[in-house]
């Protein structure tokens, strides 16, 4: 690449301003489109869903300043369903304006005529990632599933928990529609409201708070009645639902005609045993399943790392010591470890998912320090660390500063390997039933749930599945591409 | 030699006092009465304090610690509280049947395995090479009880070839020998390929990766150079060193005889070690729990151990003293 005058690089507003556009005007096409495809996805979803979006902040603002002054509803507003939609509107707001952020100090940089220059190792190993193909596919399907991890609510059609009418929604097969009668509201908000009798300095701040909270949490189905089928006869409308009819007088619906009181509500994926819809289950299953492999993997790569950078550093006593350690933890077999620790803290109050997080990370460290300990032997042998202690540097100094940085590599290649492999273990233990508890949906859970029904609906255990191997493949897919990114030597002798 | 596989042997006995050792604090840390271990339900308080004397969960912990190793190491693993039975007799009877559909998924993966790997070394680059990879990166990549499922939901449920689960049918025991056995047979076919299919996979490519490294080794060119057959070349001269790092592959294996079958087990309910676990830590029946996982560590101990030792028998470049 030619160098470029900084006219050129500043390319006006849209260069400087629209991720992406820069990089397509540049020769560099797929990735500009992507970027720019993925930066615009944003104000679409935003503009799709723009009450949840400012409902999220609204809400977000009004319990941070009611905690502040008044801290004993805390819990009336810190709800874990609620803070899902702080998360879903911080992160579509926040995740453009990080792109943007980022475009800009790039062209900066190039501008300032540095960027090409100094290829570090990191840019190096980014170029060649580029290049194959299918890692970067399996990159962008990756980068796809966390956006839509955290922005559950704007993708899924319905809230995964919401269910009514049991008897006529249970068991839909994958896109079928159900027919739905709209009612009058029976209950308004304001009634509802009665019955939460605040004590607060600022009563109206609450009640904002709670409606607002309360249309963010709605399941969607109040005030819908799902039937098979229906006629209109004189005042009344007859549906069947299950095996009987059942009579709404037209008074109680909204509206008077067919047009303003029927509905459909489509599930592309099928519903399961209680009628919730499939497809939004899995969207928001994704949650568990890549938050909980990333932080697990992240958790155990830092404490594998740290005990194979002790041992292979000090070695003698320590590094005995710790082996042995590895070499006992090792000695369970890969699932018992885990069931045992998890049958033994069962009962322990903390979150379930925390609890599998801890205990995943805590008993997969071990390969990653037997690794790290292998690379640390053989770095701390050469001269630049002898230089490092033979100018006095710190034990820590030496450690963070010197061999770290230059065993990053493998462990970074290892880490995005390993996250495959937790998700299937968390997967296989919510199948056993001993992972993530219902109603919170997780991959294996739905799986777990449907296998039971495999013979007349066969939709529910086996789409999960496709999720879950989409996921896996793609991680090691990226883990390959990594590794023959940053080793060019293996590059050359694969081809 | 000799010394080496002593030496070997010699080391593996921390291990087990170290696996015993950390499966007792485990127990011990787990918060609660550790008298509801050993007794389910509600206890009246002085039962329980009778029990704990009997128990000896009053001595200070290393007595009970010294106790424990003891009663372990003699073999007495105490009373399973779900099934009413001496665990030492119920793991006696499950053991078998976890070997049975293990042993077979060993031979399976290994086989396949290795046929994939030669195949598509040999044909490096071509469309059967590719597609083999991209099937073998599926099948690594899938929960092993959602592969379970799926076939359960074609083969034995739509297609009616294979029965769903189970080891034999319930009306076994009536059948003439052969009969009985082909019985078995069909019902070990499906955990036996779900679990070595994944395992399979994985051989595959390793198997690929190492007989590719030998292909392009000085000794394989000389041999084709002196006008060897091609069969020969490859059965004769490069096989053999290729399938080195296949025999520590197999070695890491054997532990997976009795602790790989957790889920398997689960998903076709046979009534193995693994099945058993899961039973057991449903049932907080903390004496089986601890048993089972015993008995597979104690496994993997030995599995590596035999896997050194292959591996010194059938690589005589390395040398040990």
């Amino acid at each position: 690449m030619t160098e470029r005058s900084p006219e050129q690089i500043e390319g006006g507003w849209m260069h400087r301003h629209i991720p992406g556009v820069h990089f397509i005007a540049h020769g560099h096409r797929v990735f500009g489109w992507l970027l720019l495809g993925y930066f615009l996805m944003f104000p679409v979803l935003i503009l799709l869903n723009l009450t949840a979006f400012i409902q999220g902040f609204q809400s977000m603002g009004l319990s941070a300043f009611l905690v502040t002054v008044d801290y004993h509803h805390h819990t009336l507003f810190l709800r874990g369903d609620v803070m899902e939609h702080w998360l879903a509107s911080v992160f579509a707001l926040g995740m453009p304006v990080f792109l943007w952020w980022l475009n800009r100090r790039r062209l900066e940089r190039m501008s300032q005529g540095t960027y090409e220059h100094e290829l570090s190792q990191w840019a190096l190993a980014w170029r060649e990632f580029k290049r194959n193909r299918v890692a970067a596919t399996g990159l962008v399907v990756i980068i796809l599933l966390y956006t839509m991890a955290f922005l559950c609510p704007y993708f899924a059609p319905f809230h995964p928990n919401a269910f009514s009418d049991g008897t006529v929604t249970k068991f839909r097969p994958p896109l079928s529609s159900v027919p739905i009668l709209y009612q009058q509201p029976t209950e308004t908000a304001s009634e509802r409201l009665a019955s939460l009798r605040m004590q607060s300095d600022y009563p109206s701040l609450v009640r904002d708070l709670v409606l607002i909270n309360q249309d963010l949490t709605d399941e969607g189905f109040m005030n819908t009645r799902a039937v098979e089928a229906y006629r209109v006869e004189g005042s009344n409308v007859l549906a069947t639902v299950g095996d009987s009819l059942v009579a709404f007088p037209i008074a109680d619906l909204v509206g008077s005609t067919p047009e303003e009181f029927e509905g459909s509500r489509f599930h592309l994926f099928g519903t399961d045993s209680y009628g919730r819809d499939i497809l939004s289950r899995i969207i928001y299953g994704s949650r568990v399943s890549l938050s909980l492999g990333f932080i697990a993997v992240l958790l155990s790569v830092s404490l594998g790392t740290l005990i194979g950078l002790l041992a292979g550093y000090f070695g003698r006593f320590t590094d005995s010591v710790l082996m042995r350690f590895v070499d006992v933890l090792l000695a369970f077999p890969a699932l018992f470890l885990i069931l045992i620790i998890i049958s033994a803290f069962e009962t322990v109050a903390v979150p379930r998912v925390l609890l599998i997080v801890l205990v995943l990370g805590l008993t997969s460290w071990m390969g990653i320090s037997r690794l790290v300990r292998g690379e640390v032997l053989s770095v701390k042998e050469r001269e630049f660390v002898l230089a490092a202690r033979t100018l006095g540097l710190g034990h820590t100094r030496i450690l963070s500063r010197h061999i770290l940085p230059n065993i990053l590599t493998p462990i970074i290649v290892n880490a995005t390997l390993r996250i495959g492999g937790i998700i299937l273990v968390e997967a296989a233990l919510s199948y056993l039933n001993i992972g993530v508890q219902q109603p919170t949906p997780s991959w294996g859970n739905i799986i777990f749930e449907g296998k039971d029904f495999l013979s007349h609906a066969w939709w529910i255990s086996t789409l999960p599945g496709f999720a879950i191997v989409l996921v896996v493949v793609c991680f090691n897919l990226v883990g390959d591409g990594l590794r023959d990114a940053f080793d060019p030597m293996l590059n050359n002798e694969r081809a | 030699m000799t010394r080496y596989i002593f030496k070997r042997v010699m080391s593996a006995i921390p291990l087990l006092f170290g696996l015993l050792t950390f499966t007792f604090f485990i127990i011990r840390l787990a918060p609660g009465d550790p008298v509801s271990l050993y007794v389910q339900g509600d206890v009246d308080p002085q039962l329980a304090e009778n029990l704990r004397v009997q128990l000896g969960l009053n001595d200070p912990l290393p007595v009970q610690y010294v106790k424990w190793l003891k009663s372990m190491v003699t073999g007495e693993m105490g009373v399973s509280f779900s099934r009413h039975a001496d665990v030492t007799d119920i793991l006696a009877d499950t053991i078998p049947n976890t070997l049975l559909l293990t042993v077979f998924a060993l031979f399976f993966n290994f086989l396949i395995g290795i046929a994939i790997g030669i195949t598509t070394a040999l044909k490096r680059g071509t469309l059967a090479d590719h597609t083999v990879n991209v099937i073998s990166l599926f099948v690594y990549s899938m929960p092993e009880f959602w592969l379970g499922l799926m076939l359960i939901l074609g083969v034995s449920l739509q297609l009616d070839l294979l029965p769903a689960s189970g080891m034999h049918s319930p009306m076994a025991r009536f059948l003439s020998t052969p009969a009985y056995i082909w019985d078995l047979v069909k019902h070990m076919i499906l955990p036996v390929f779900v679990l070595g299919v994944a395992s399979a996979a994985a051989t595959g490519r390793y198997m690929r990766g190492s007989l590719l490294e030998v292909i392009n080794q000085d000794y394989v060119r000389t041999a084709r150079a002196k006008g060897l057959s091609e069969v020969l070349v490859i059965g004769k001269h490069a096989l053999r060193n290729a399938l080195i790092p296949i025999i520590t592959l197999l070695g890491l294996s054997l532990p997976f005889l009795l602790g790989g079958a957790v889920i398997v087990e689960t998903v076709f309910a046979w009534p193995g070690m693994g099945k058993l676990t899961v039973d057991a830590i449903f049932a907080r029946d903390y004496p089986l729990i601890i048993a089972c996982t015993l008995v597979s560590g104690v496994m993997v101990i030995l599995g590596n151990l035999l896997a050194d030792v292959l591996y010194a028998i059938v690589d005589p470049r390395i040398r040990y003293d």
